[in-house]
């Protein structure tokens, strides 16, 4: 492999620099220190790698930039281009080689490697080379290894494994670093979560014991609480009940005082005043009793009369109106007898004009009974027969007689029967009317008399009217009259025929006349008004008996009146004497009058009577309320209660009075002991149902429900304070004390309660669980990097291991073609080298001669030691295939000329087969490649401008510049 | 003497949480993973309920204190309650894990709960029906988190005349241990005792058949893939007629479990794609779901899985070259076809062991460097410092001493085991390198 065209774009001092149609073989490039050199050394070391950030590069100026043409045998042609620190990139330009792709194909050896190897500066060839161990040792292997492809693969495959495994887990594969780390980190994560939750069993302990101390301080709390709160419930009872407590002392005092007073089962209040009440009733009854007694001027003896004849005097006084109804109807019957009588009268006189009222007894003795009313008939018929022979006998005269008789009836009716009939009549509708308005006036008043006096003045007025009518007839009947006497004359004419029938007839008048007089009728009147006259006399007869009827009815009435008179004049007599009754002798017991006064004076012992009874009343009822009285007073015992049993009003009055006071003295007294004994207990029982509640009955007597106890430890309490004013101070002082331990229970309580809160927190197993699952995931992957880092550094291992033992294998062989070349190089003054033990780590050994000991490269010369080493790099370098490009810095400065011939020499044959790069900055060196007849290309490097020279120019030049 | 029953448990680490990869997990797995342990010493209680047993020995390890938490001891008084209601005592005593020194009564235990001494071991008479003892509990409690005295020689019973039954929390037959040093036969010649009711070791074992018993119980519920399968508790039965015998109640809720597929063992149906890959490796699952026996008493909730896949096969470039996306499509593959299944089947791991098709014999014969490396590896199995200068090599992350009682979260432990999984690994990918066939070749 041989670099044909060499361009550095921008590397260190060196800046668009190009080497051009590169000799194949040797290169010898000239400069000064500080020309640029060492910065071409380095260009040319990584080319095939890329640079490293971390190699000590000379700085670019802005980029690193360099490419190379490398030609493969004859006809491939390949561009390599570096850039910045990338990769370098390969790119065909001639040839048809197909397996080279990269250039690791190209260079097909490891950066390490070809460092070590193929670029030589002195300090590759010092002793004490600034490396490291593993580098000295890995370089040693190279050294040691040349020779198999295999062997050459051996340190890459270990190093690759190697990196991999460090790549992983680092060189120590320590778990908390590359890429172990994550899951390192996330085992230590989770430990530390489960060392948590794992300290969280001690954080519980420690917690639940501070939570018993905290449970232990509230215990104590509440108890202090209890007692304050007691306290508390004691003084506000005391300060609202201090006025009970003084009362309460006030009247204990009091009942001890009035000890006395005390009246076991003693009447009570209500008791006392009914019998105040009673009492009160009694003393007003008494009054009023006396009051009566002088206001209705009775005496005990007529009281007694008159009670006694309570009864009488009531059927009396209920009889009155029955009297004055008897009265009354005497009036009234008095009226109608006296009416009757004057009807009689008028009938009497209208039988007989000549009669009047004293005909009476007269007409009473006719004894109409004996006249048949039918034979007097018949004997007028009898009569009438008679006349009509008579008529016979006289046609006209019998006619006339009978017109003669009948107007001669009708006369005498026109005449004697007419006023009378209208007066009747009249009398009959005023009546009547009279009758009617009385009615109507029970109904109406006004309509009753507008009838009764309408019908009276109308019939009035209709009669009189007719009266006037009948006067006219009048006037007729007396021109009848005379027509009858004319009559009569002729009549009598024929009287004589008539006489006969006179003579009969008059014999049936006489019998009829004999009527007339046992009737009383005048004879002179027609026979057929006897009968007539018959009926109107026993009209009257009947009449007249009526009038006895109703005289004896009369009679009797006023034999009853005068009865009653009597007795309720005797009745009223009996209580006034006889002040009343000497007006009444020889008065009328029917009259008004009298009866009005005897009515009065009943009337007056009447309200006696009542005023008699009202006293009889108020002495039941004082009677009674001193019963009452006595009932009430028997019931409780007194030392004197000798008292009569006597309900009486006027019994032991004054005894009874004197002992009603005392028992109203002693009862009042004892009530107001047992008032002030119930104040006590009311007072008590104020003070009590002010501790009703189970809360304040225990905060004043904890193990005790009585009442006396709980009574005592209030007044006992009560005698700790003055006053209410005190207690309500030590009231406030302890609520504030309370109120303090409240806010302490709370504060401790709520300290419980997260607590709590915190021990259920540190109860779960969250923690744990979860670290334990990042402990699981970290340690699940990081087995896999762990097995990976296992996998790898073990195939690392094998290959180390392997690669040792073929190395120690091959030392021999490896270590011959070295030898050679430092025998030829040091000019036969060493046969040979040999490597040491162990193989690794330990230098070579430079053998002299046979026989003698080797020499350690730390006993050799500098310039031995760096033949020794360039002889073992080349011997490898011949061996290592494809061939590349060698560069060598300088790294002959140490070479005696003989020496430095020899070298001249060996990399001169070297130069057929491999590219050499010969950096230096001697002028001789230039001059012996020259002299030694090598085919070389020179280049001069100049502050970092490269330019192809010649062997003189160039070392001319250097031996110039060295010179000055 | 009269024959007892009692049950013997030990390691409960109650209240400690399973461990279980894969983030966020399905609610029924987050759940299990957080009471599985407290439901594996409910399910003990229940069988001593179940099997009327005269009292129940804890051989140490009640409580972790990696997870001591009032949650635990509220959980484990609430437990003894039943048992206390069931006339059955409960003999306690420390482990390393929960030593005296470390106790917190922070929850009042029952009375039927007994903590054996930790100064001198202590003994218990157990009082049967009738109120006599039928039974001695002899044991000693750890103090602190080790104790390398020999404690058994002083567990000394008075006669034969009752049951003895004797505590001890063990590393058994261990060269060195911090753990109460003893062996088999040491336990063996301690006179008098009837039963060894060991604890420590979380594995159930059952060294003998006839008396003395020496036992370890196991744990009750394995909490990772370093507890596979399924935990329990002895139920003894100690008869006066020689008709003793013990028995493995097996109870754990939640079961661990390694399964290995190889994805070649039917050449014909070599997995080609990822696809085919999680079918194959359901054929798996659906097989374990199905063997799931049906146990009404102690129901298994679920299976933690991890699945290793071996095998050479076409796909293995493609889970090797996309390692990480592949893992994330098979881990979400898997997890997604067995959710919501019952009981659950949760993924925590797939491990790619699959292979290259290489030919190692003609690798062997033309690399000098392979013949090497195969060398060194069969070096490092073999010779102990070579191993160690390997274990050098790996790392502090590979300091961990194995011990689980003193194992560091950050550090892994390489056992035997590992070491040659590791070896072979490098040696396959260090093939493949210098083949040509890895990555960089």
């Amino acid at each position: 492999m041989k670099i044909q065209r060499l361009y550095i774009g921008d590397f260190g001092i060196l800046r668009n620099q190009t080497l051009d149609e590169l000799d194949p073989g040797l290169v010898v490039i000239g400069g000064l220190n500080r020309a640029g050199k060492s910065t071409l050394m380095q260009v040319l070391r990584y080319l095939g790698y890329g640079f490293p950030k971390d190699g000590n590069l000379p700085p670019a100026n802005s980029r690193y930039e360099a490419e190379a043409d490398i030609r493969l045998g004859v006809g491939d042609v390949y561009n390599l281009r570096l850039n910045g620190h990338g990769e370098p990139v390969l790119r065909r330009i001639a040839g048809t080689k197909t397996d080279i792709t990269s250039p690791k194909d190209l260079y097909a050896l490891d950066s390490f490697s070809y460092g070590r190897l193929f670029t030589i500066t002195l300090d590759e060839l010092a002793v004490n080379r600034a490396i490291s161990s593993d580098d000295r040792m890995r370089l040693q292997s190279i050294l040691l290894g040349a020779g198999f492809r295999e062997m050459l693969l051996v340190p890459q495959l270990e190093q690759a494994f190697y990196k991999e495994g460090d790549r992983i887990g680092g060189k120590r594969g320590n778990p908390g670093v590359k890429q172990f780390r994550p899951y390192f980190n996330m085992i230590e994560a989770g430990r530390k979560l489960k060392q948590k939750g794992l300290s969280q069993v001690q954080e519980y302990q420690d917690k639940q014991q501070e939570l018993k101390n905290m449970e232990e301080a509230v215990k104590a709390l509440k108890k202090d609480l209890d007692k304050l709160n007691n306290l508390v419930v004691q003084l506000d009872i005391v300060k609202n009940s201090y006025d009970n407590y003084l009362r309460v002392q006030e009247l204990r005092t009091w009942l001890a005082d009035n000890k006395d007073w005390e009246w076991e089962d003693g009447p009570t209040e209500n008791l006392l005043v009914r019998v105040r009440s009673l009492w009160d009733d009694y003393t007003g009854l008494c009054k009023r009793i006396r009051e009566k007694e002088l206001q209705s001027g009775l005496n005990p003896e007529q009281e007694k009369q008159l009670l006694a004849a309570r009864e009488e005097m009531a059927n009396l006084l209920a009889e009155i109106s029955g009297v004055q109804e008897r009265i009354r109807s005497l009036r009234q019957r008095q009226q109608e007898l006296d009416r009757k009588k004057r009807d009689i009268i008028i009938k009497i006189k209208e039988a007989n004009s000549h009669w009047d009222e004293n005909h009476m007894d007269y007409i009473t003795r006719i004894k109409a009974d004996n006249v048949e009313y039918n034979r007097l008939i018949e004997l007028v018929e009898e009569y009438r027969e008679l006349e009509n022979k008579c008529k016979n006998q006289s046609d006209n005269l019998h006619k006339a007689r009978e017109e003669f008789l009948a107007l001669e009836d009708r006369a005498i009716e026109y005449r004697d029967s007419r006023p009378w009939l209208g007066v009747r009549k009249y009398f009959y509708f005023s009546l009547a009317f009279t009758f009617i308005g009385v009615l109507l006036s029970l109904l109406n008043p006004l309509s009753g008399i507008i009838v009764g006096v309408g019908g009276i003045v109308g019939s009035a007025l209709f009669f009189i009217l007719k009266a006037l009518g009948s006067s006219a007839s009048r006037r007729a009947a007396h021109e009848q009259e005379k027509e009858l006497r004319a009559r009569e004359a002729r009549i009598r004419a024929e009287e004589g025929v008539l006489d006969q029938l006179r003579s009969d007839l008059k014999k049936a008048e006489e019998t009829l006349n004999g009527y007339k007089d046992k009737l009383g009728l005048p004879r002179g009147v027609p026979q057929s008004v006897l009968p007539n006259h018959l009926m109107r006399i026993k009209d009257i007869q009947r009449g007249a008996a009526e009038l006895d009827w109703l005289s004896d009815e009369l009679e009797d009435i006023k034999g009853f009146i005068r009865e009653q008179y009597s007795r309720y004049r005797e009745f009223v007599d009996q209580f006034q004497g006889r002040d009343t009754g000497n007006a009444d002798q020889g008065t009328d017991p029917y009259g008004d009058e009298d009866w009005n006064r005897i009515i009065q004076a009943l009337r007056l012992w009447e309200d006696r009577l009542k005023d008699a009874e009202e006293l009889r009343l108020l002495k039941v009822k004082i009677g009674s309320i001193r019963k009452e009285i006595m009932d009430i007073m028997e019931g409780y015992e007194l030392e004197d209660s000798s008292l009569d049993e006597s309900n009486n009003y006027s019994v032991n009055n004054s005894r009874f009075e004197e002992r009603v006071s005392v028992f109203m003295e002693r009862a009042q007294e004892a009530i107001e002991y047992a008032r002030n004994e119930a104040a006590l207990r009311e007072s008590i029982q104020g003070i009590l149902g002010s501790m009703s509640s189970d809360v304040i009955r225990r905060a004043f007597v904890p193990d005790s429900a009585d009442r006396v106890n709980l009574v005592n430890a209030f007044m006992e309490k009560c005698r700790e304070f003055a006053s209410a004013e005190e207690a309500e101070r030590e009231y406030s002082q302890t609520i504030k004390e309370r109120d303090t331990k409240l806010e302490e229970l709370e504060d401790t309580r709520e300290s419980i309660r997260r607590l709590e809160d915190e021990l259920k927190r540190l109860g779960t197993i969250e923690n744990l669980t979860q670290g334990q699952r990042q402990i699981d995931s970290g340690r699940a992957e990081l087995k896999v990097l762990a097995d990976q880092y296992a996998l790898n550094m073990t195939s690392a291992f094998l290959l180390r291991e392997a690669g040792k033992n073929l190395l120690e294998g091959m030392k021999d062989s490896v270590m011959k073609s070295a030898g050679n070349i430092f025998s030829r190089m040091t000019n036969g003054d060493y046969q040979g080298i040999l490597p040491s033990e162990p193989l690794l780590e330990s230098d070579f050994q430079a053998i002299l001669d046979e026989g003698s000991d080797p020499q350690t490269v730390r006993m050799l010369s500098r310039g031995t030691q760096e033949q020794l080493y360039l002889s073992v790099r080349l011997s490898r370098i011949m061996d290592i295939k494809p061939c590349l490009p060698i560069i060598i810095d300088d790294s002959f400065a140490n070479f005696d000329s003989l020496h430095l011939h020899q070298s001249i020499d060996i990399l001169s044959e070297l130069a057929n087969t491999h590219q050499i790069f010969i950096l230096t900055c001697h002028g001789e060196l230039v001059e012996k490649i020259a002299e030694a007849g090598h085919k070389a290309q020179y280049w001069l490097l100049e502050q970092g401008r490269i330019r192809a020279s010649d062997c003189d120019s160039l070392s001319s030049h250097l031996r110039t510049l060295q010179k000055v | 003497m009269v024959g007892i029953k009692f049950i013997h448990t030990a390691d409960i680490h109650l209240g400690s949480l399973l461990h279980i990869g894969g983030g966020k997990l399905p609610p029924a797995v987050e759940q299990a993973a957080v009471t599985a342990t407290m439901e594996g010493f409910s399910r003990v209680c229940h069988a001593a309920i179940k099997n009327r047993v005269d009292f129940v020995v804890i051989s140490g390890d009640l409580y972790d204190r990696e997870a001591r938490s009032v949650r635990a001891m509220s959980f484990f008084a609430e437990k003894c309650r039943l048992l206390e209601e069931a006339g059955i005592p409960v003999l306690v005593i420390a482990g390393n894990h929960d030593p005296l020194k470390e106790k917190q009564d922070l929850i009042r235990v029952p009375d039927n709960v007994k903590v054996l001494s930790g100064d001198r071991p202590e003994i218990v008479e157990i009082p049967g029906s009738k109120g006599d003892p039928i039974a001695r509990v002899i044991g000693q409690s750890y103090q602190s988190g080790s104790l390398d005295k020999g404690i058994h020689y002083d567990y000394k019973v008075p006669d034969r005349d009752l049951w003895n039954i004797a505590l001890l929390h063990t590393q058994l037959e261990a060269p060195s241990s911090r753990y109460i040093p003893c062996s088999l036969t040491q336990l063996r010649e301690i006179p008098d005792i009837h039963y060894w009711a060991l604890g420590h070791i979380h594995r159930y074992r059952d060294f003998s058949d006839d008396l003395p018993y020496i036992a370890y119980p196991g744990i009750p519920q394995g909490r990772d893939f370093g507890e596979t399968g399924r935990g329990g508790c002895i139920l003894a039965n100690l008869d006066p007629f020689g008709q003793s015998q013990t028995s493995f109640i097996p109870l754990a809720p939640v079961i661990y479990k390694r399964v290995e597929i190889n994805i070649d063992d039917d050449p014909t149906n070599v997995p080609g794609t990822l696809l085919d890959l999680v079918d194959r490796i359901c054929l798996e699952g659906d097989r374990l779901l199905e063997e799931t026996g049906d146990d009404e008493d102690y129901p298994i909730e679920g299976y933690v899985v991890e699945w290793t896949i071996r095998g050479r096969g076409a796909i293995h470039s493609q889970l090797m070259e996309q390692e990480q996306e592949s893992m994330e499509f098979l881990l979400n593959s898997l997890r997604e076809q067995y959710e919501g299944s019952s009981p659950f089947l949760w993924t925590d791991s797939i491990i790619i062991r699959t292979q290259s098709p290489i030919d190692y014999i003609d690798l062997l014969e033309n690399s000098p460097v392979f013949r090497e490396v195969d060398r060194i590896i069969d070096q490092c199995l073999e010779d102990e410092d070579m191993r160690e200068r390997l274990m050098d090599e790996l790392g502090i992350i590979w300091k961990g001493d194995g011990d689980h009682e003193t194992e560091n979260d950050l550090r892994f432990h390489m056992d035997d085991a590992s070491l040659r999984e590791i070896l072979y690994r490098a040696r396959y990918l260090i093939a493949e390198r210098l083949t040509g066939r890895g990555e960089g070749s």
